[in-house]
């Protein structure tokens, strides 16, 4: 079962729509949506098509080379001479042909890349990606104004048309932040922050991945990516911001006490007393596609074998077993899917 | 090399272990509920643990098992004091065990030296609920008096041993087996066996 | 006019000389022990809760202004040397430090222990000081495992016949003097959620001022007023939060753009994080009943880790003037903004009358944590002068403008993870809660200094209810000169040092003054020491049985005759130091001396009178 469900993410790019229902998107950078994304994938395709043609072009030639020379015999000596009379003006060519390719396509990789890490004017908002095993810490800030930043978990909004600086740091061992559509992907090394930015260009749903193979659950480790008109993002935003509503059902309140006393050691949910930072924040978490970074697909039923068993799911994964009774856990799925 | 623990086994043995030392500490005043941290609030039927008999009086069998005078009631229990951590030895338990130490807040309290601070030093000989592995996992589970929180409804069993396994490698339990003679005073340096030793017995408070 | 003599003072020695004048003396007054004083500086020493005597010692700092000055003057500069043990109590709570002064209501003195927090009447009219009642408060055994730095108590108050004081498990309690039955016992916090009382409440005006302890444990910070004859709640003024929760009205007018505003204790934090943003009030509070004026300070912000609250962090770290009556805050101040390194603002304020500059300001005077001492107005919030006291490198100054710390880049503590090393001064301050004195005859403040640093690394830390929401690990070393401790003259207007004394050990008790012109002081390693308040000069020291982390007070027995009384119990925040060689052990006993003039050459031997009727002292339970 465990064997099924990861291959079926490590896949996941290459396969069909259906299968990422989960990740609700995509992650082709041909398809980019992302300012930086858009101009290293048009490299991509120059490059492509360049490498394709030189490949093309050295084909001809060796076939040529081949179909000239079919049938002559000669001698030792005239073998000699005919390479030194025929061949060497070829060399000459061939390899100022191949230098004037590679420095022209060595300048355009630079110009593209250079443009790329440069965002076009200085961004004003500030994503800050931390890496775990296995999953992503998001928190958004605000530099003139502490009030406005909020953390989340294994999703990634940007506004359309607006560069986001991204500073990424990790907690355990080398990871990277990937997001193949909207930009190449930067390495998240513990005990450095390396920076990017991103800026989405159209909106649209797709799937960010941790590109540095980095243990076990390195294919579990999956974000969602949604990309928004500012206004729709600024109203995410809002609502990421606020606190979780107080539980209003008998069972939710139960669940809310169950929580505080079982998992608030680990998870926050801001607005209650449960504001541990080990694990992801779960203050939305009911509005969230997936569970355990890509792991699940976020149902109740899910949850709830999720809570009672993680490692047996996610192997490796630092969630522990819960012990909870069967009312215990019902109740703590409820309060959980209360908090949108 | 040993194996990996049988989980069920632990999880049978920290039941057992748990029920028998609440039994045994009846006449104590502390909370043997073992409200969660940070709640007190807790229905009491909650919980994996049955801590009473359908009376809600501890059996007379057990209650004689206390001997008169000693420590916070742990009485020369062999039961306990011999129970071994089935995790004294796991190089990646005890890992484990040091990340909950520090992630837990367990640090903040006894020091990330495990020297004392805010709570007790717990790599000297002075254990104030006993000393033994399972004695420390009781500390942890039930909480005590003086402010340790009761951990058992917020970590799971086995996550518990694993704490004590930190402990332990840092010196801080009486080797199983020995904790009578440790409540004593009776420990030579050169009293050490299987994944346990004894430092710092001279430890300024 | 006083005030015209002050504004002739020279900036460098402003008007202090022009107080000794004969012009000044004119216009001085005359205090009951006969020594002249300038009506002005003295102002703050004669503001006393009512019914005190000038032989009684009925706060820990005497006074509302927080002096700590006695007008008592039979011990002098002359003859301090021949100073004598009269008698020694012992509280048998030697587990704990002792950070309380004793305080003396005519024939009576009143003594409250560490945790459980027992208080002790004791009968002065009997030689060597029998025991009149004892009272047992039992408070919760859990509070001594949510109290940061040690079970302490900082004290009590003596209001309208009642002794009132806060237990460690967060009730505040009021105790007939005369019998030691307690009157009310008020709830203020759940101690299970790591909040904890450890303050000397104000009383005045008819009500009690408390505050909690708590800011390693993710609390947000409260000043409570209690009705001082039924112990109800009035209100509650935190240190974080809304304007509404803060307590911030149409009458507040902070003297700083930063600090202006609405529901700054909100937005100057991430979303939520105020609530856990400690701003405890565990210190002292002062009291000026000409302005109608209570003065409080805030603990450092929760947790220590900076990195988990961007933004500046109001109102913790900071001081609020409020209304004596219903709390509605008049100003604010910050000493250190988005704090970094623990440097709590809960220090004394003391409220003196000084010539700054040429002019005569109501001040309130704060010897901050951070290493810089605070003159600032009282009636405005305008920082006057800002200058080290101590040994400090974390700031190159107090911009004279905005008042904020102009913080040296390599001391800041963020991002964390990484050990920053040689902070001067650590998280116990160039200064902790133990109280400076102040002189109004010599116009200085003797202030306890502490030299001592730390390396410090800020820890990722969650919030765990009821276990400390802390977030760093540190190491501390003494500062440079490789003397731990300094007691210092200091002049608050002009911003410097007149003298001081270095001690190998920390200076962590308070400061005694009097009208004898003697300064009294102790340090960590036990001695006890009489100095002259002008010179500077150690007139008498005596060691005693540990070390001392209180401050010394003095009073008029019923024999007439002056005694000064200190207690004798390390512990609380001087265990920073605890592995330095000589450090002593811990103890729980106070310790009364005299002239040996004043003590009977021969104890009374068995007059029969008394024996018997003394209070069963009860067995220790543990």
């Amino acid at each position: 079962m465990s064997t099924d469900r990861r291959s079926r993410i490590r896949f996941a790019p290459f396969s069909s729509i259906a299968l990422l229902a989960a990740c609700n998107g995509t992650s082709s950078y041909l398809d980019a949506t992302g300012r930086a994304g858009r101009s290293e994938g048009k490299l991509g395709v120059w490059l492509t098509a360049i490498s394709c043609a030189v490949v093309i072009i050295v084909c001809i030639a060796v076939v040529a080379g081949i179909m000239r020379h079919r049938g002559e015999r000669e001698t030792n000596a005239s073998v000699e001479r005919t390479r030194i009379n025929s061949g060497l003006g070829w060399i000459y060519v061939g390899t100022g042909t191949t230098i004037v390719v590679l420095v022209a396509v060595f300048v355009a990789t630079m110009v593209t890349l250079t443009a790329a890490t440069h965002p076009p004017s200085v961004p004003s908002l500030t994503m800050d990606i931390t890496g775990h095993q296995w999953w992503w810490e998001v928190t958004y800030s605000d530099a003139s104004n502490p009030e406005l930043g909020f953390t989340t978990a294994n999703e990634v909004h940007l506004p359309v048309g607006i560069p986001v600086r991204v500073r990424l740091h990790s907690t355990d061992v080398i990871h990277s932040f990937w997001l193949p559509q909207i930009a190449g992907k930067m390495d998240v090394i513990p005990g450095q922050t390396n920076e990017m930015w991103l800026e989405a260009e159209r909106a649209g749903t797709s799937r960010g991945m941790c590109g540095e193979y980095c243990g076990l659950q390195h294919a579990a480790m999956a974000f969602a990516v949604t990309a928004e008109s500012p206004a729709a993002f600024n109203k995410w935003a809002q609502q990421r911001r606020s606190e979780a509503p107080a539980p209003a059902t008998r069972e939710a309140v139960v669940g809310q006490t169950v929580f505080f006393r079982s998992c608030g050691a680990c998870h926050t949910i801001s607005g209650t007393p449960a504001l541990g930072r080990l694990a992801p924040e779960l203050t939305h978490f009911a509005s969230r596609p997936t569970i355990g970074a890509g792991a699940l697909e976020n149902t109740p039923a899910n949850l709830a074998r999720w809570i009672e068993n993680a490692p047996t799911i996610k192997e490796g994964a630092r969630m522990p077993a819960i012990p909870l009774d069967a009312a215990e856990l019902r109740a703590v799925v409820a309060y959980l899917e209360t908090l949108e | 090399m040993t194996g990996r623990p049988n989980h069920r086994l632990v999880i049978v043995a920290s039941v057992a272990i748990v029920a028998s030392a609440t039994i045994g500490c009846r006449n104590d005043t502390q909370d043997v509920r073992g409200g969660a941290v940070g709640d007190r609030t807790l229905p009491q039927q909650v919980g994996t643990v049955n801590l009473t008999d359908s009376t809600g009086l501890p059996p007379e069998g057990n209650l004689a098992r206390v001997a008169i005078g000693d420590l916070a009631g742990a009485g020369n229990n062999t039961f306990e004091t011999s129970i071994k951590n089935p995790y004294a030895t796991d190089m990646a338990a005890i890992k484990a065990g040091h990340e909950l130490f520090v992630n837990m807040n367990c640090a903040s309290c006894h020091g990330y030296d495990l020297k004392g601070g805010m709570g007790p030093n717990l790599i000297d000989t002075y254990w104030r609920y006993g000393g033994s592995p399972a004695d420390i996992y009781k500390s942890i589970f039930e909480g005590r008096p003086q402010g340790m929180p009761a951990w058992g409804r917020s970590i799971p069993a086995v996550e518990i041993w694993k704490v004590v396994a930190y402990i332990q490698a840092k010196g801080g339990a009486f080797p199983a087996g020995l904790a009578d003679r440790a409540r004593q005073g009776d420990l030579a340096d050169n009293d050490t066996t299987s994944g346990s030793t004894l430092k710092g017995r001279n430890n300024v408070h | 006019m006083v005030v015209a003599a002050y504004g002739c003072g020279t900036k460098d020695n402003p008007g202090r000389t022009a107080a000794f004048s004969p012009a000044s003396a004119s216009a001085a007054t005359r205090s009951d022990a006969g020594v002249a004083l300038p009506d002005m500086l003295a102002r703050g020493a004669n503001w006393l809760p009512p019914n005190a005597g000038d032989g009684d010692w009925l706060m820990p700092s005497r006074d509302y202004a927080g002096t700590r000055y006695s007008p008592l003057a039979e011990i002098s500069t002359a003859n301090v040397a021949q100073l004598q043990l009269a008698w020694t109590f012992d509280d048998g709570e030697s587990h704990y430090g002792h950070e309380m002064t004793p305080l003396v209501a005519g024939n009576t003195m009143f003594i409250v222990s560490p945790f459980p927090n027992r208080a002790f009447a004791i009968d002065l009219t009997k030689p060597g000081g029998v025991l009149k009642w004892k009272y047992e408060p039992n408070p919760s055994p859990i509070a001594v495992g949510k109290a940061c730095c040690d079970a302490v108590n900082r004290g009590a108050a003596i209001y309208d016949g009642k002794l009132i004081y806060n237990l460690l498990d967060d009730h505040t309690v009021a105790v007939d003097v005369n019998t030691g039955k307690e009157l009310w016992r008020t709830k203020l916090a759940n101690v299970e959620d790591g909040t904890t009382m450890t303050m000397a409440p104000l009383a005045a005006e008819g009500k009690v001022y408390v505050g909690n302890s708590g800011g390693e444990m993710g609390v947000a910070g409260w000043l409570a007023a209690l009705d001082a004859n039924t112990g109800k709640e009035l209100w509650r003024a935190f240190s974080v939060g809304p304007d509404s929760m803060v307590r911030i009205g149409a009458d507040f007018k902070p003297f700083y753009p930063w600090l202006r505003g609405k529901d700054l204790g909100v937005t100057t934090w991430p979303a939520g994080a105020w609530k856990h943003g400690a701003g405890a009030v565990w210190g002292w509070v002062t009291y000026d009943p000409e302005l109608h004026e209570i003065y409080h300070g805030t603990s450092n912000t929760g947790p220590w880790n900076a990195d988990q609250r961007p933004g500046l962090n109001l109102w913790t770290s900071g001081v609020f003037a409020r209304n004596v009556g219903d709390g509605m805050a008049r100003w604010a101040y910050v000493f250190t903004p988005h704090n970094e390194w623990d440097y709590d603002g809960v220090n004394e304020n003391i409220l003196v009358d000084l010539p700054v500059n040429g002019q005569t300001r109501k001040v309130m005077v704060q010897f901050n944590r951070n290493g810089f001492a605070y003159t600032i107005d009282r009636v405005t919030g305008e920082v006057l002068v800002a200058k080290p006291f101590g040994h400090e490198n974390w700031a190159s100054g107090i911009d004279p403008k905005t008042a904020m710390p102009i913080v040296v880049p390599e001391k800041h503590t963020v991002p964390p993870g990484r050990w920053v090393r040689d902070i001067c001064p650590a998280d116990v301050g160039v200064k902790d809660f133990e109280p400076a004195a102040f002189s109004p005859r010599t116009g200085l403040f003797y202030v306890p200094v502490q030299n001592i640093c730390m390396d410090y690394k800020g820890r990722e830390v969650g919030y765990i209810a009821g276990t400390p929401y802390w977030g760093a690990e540190m190491t501390r070393h003494v500062g440079p000169g490789g003397n731990y401790g300094e007691l210092a003259a200091f002049d608050a207007a002009a911003g410097r040092k007149v003298w001081s004394i270095p001690e190998p050990f920390l200076v962590y008790s308070g400061a005694l003054v009097t009208a004898g012109d003697v300064v009294f002081y102790g340090t960590v390693d036990g001695w006890f020491r009489a100095v002259d308040a002008r010179t500077g000069k150690v007139l008498w020291s005596r060691k005693l049985g540990s070390g001392i982390i209180s401050a010394p007070m003095t009073y008029r027995a019923p024999d007439g005759h002056q005694y000064v009384a200190v207690a004798a119990g390390v512990g609380g925040g001087a265990m920073t130091t605890a592995s330095q060689p000589g450090f002593p052990a811990r103890g729980s006993t106070y310790y009364v001396f005299a002239l040996s003039n004043a003590i009977p050459a021969t104890q009374p031997a068995r007059t029969g009178s008394g024996s018997g009727s003394t209070p069963d002292q009860g067995g220790k339970k543990h």
